[in-house]
């Protein structure tokens, strides 16, 4: 049941709304504003039953300008289970590059840093269905832009992730969860 | 000695020696910064 018609004149009950007006597609599940100078963060609770498939953003940040950032599930301590590919060309060249990671412990490239400001806008499939993690989101820095698809390996059931910065800290912005409503 | 700041949900920390073992790990096994050359080869 995912969707009702409405009649001119009918009764809006807050059981319809609730059901049907209030839960879209792409649903808020949580937000984490980030510290000041943290060298990692890490949200907890952002994956459950309810949802299979997530967006997570980043953005409003600072850090410094030739860091990217790392995606892991918690729990993981850095197994090495990432699998995947940056491809990207340099805005002067253009010309077409990679990036492979071949069974590492973080996914890197997560997002990227531009002028100093932070940007992440991340797909994930299945992070806590006890399955491969497939994920992609779209990279930019100062330098570069791409796209960055890959997997986690271990068939494991997540429920939360950290962003770890590859140098320095993360300053400010707001990290958000949205779920893909299944019904 | 302190130790980088960690945060966690809503609270602002200091690392522990096991965390702080873990990120200097994760530091040690960056990939190369884009631009430089890199293998790309099949998972297995």
């Amino acid at each position: 049941m995912a969707i009702k018609t409405f009649t001119t004149g009918e009764v809006l009950t807050a059981s319809d709304t609730n059901t049907f007006l209030a839960n879209a597609g792409l649903v808020y599940v949580k937000s984490q504003t980030v510290g000041s100078g943290v060298s990692s963060v890490t949200v907890n609770d952002a994956f459950s039953s309810i949802y299979d498939n997530y967006k997570v953003q980043y953005i409003g940040g600072t850090g410094t300008g030739s860091s990217v950032l790392q995606f892991n599930f918690t729990g993981t301590n850095g197994a090495a289970g990432w699998y995947g590919n940056l491809f990207y060309a340099n805005f002067l060249s253009g010309a077409a590059l990679t990036a492979g990671y071949n069974g590492i412990g973080a996914i890197t490239h997560a997002g990227g840093n531009s002028n100093g400001r932070w940007n992440m806008n991340l797909e994930l499939q299945g992070p806590f269905l006890s399955a491969v993690t497939f994920l992609s989101s779209p990279y930019a820095d100062g330098n570069n832009a791409g796209n960055m698809s890959g997997f986690h390996s271990f068939a494991n059931s997540y429920t939360g992730f950290v962003l770890t910065p590859t140098v320095g800290t993360l300053t400010g912005g707001t990290i958000i969860v949205y779920g893909y409503r299944k019904a | 000695m302190s130790r980088p700041l960690i945060q966690i949900d809503d609270e602002v920390r200091e690392m522990t020696d096991e965390e702080y073992t873990q990120y200097l790990e994760l530091q040690a096994n960056l990939p190369k910064p884009l631009g430089q050359a890199d293998d790309a080869s099949e998972p297995s």
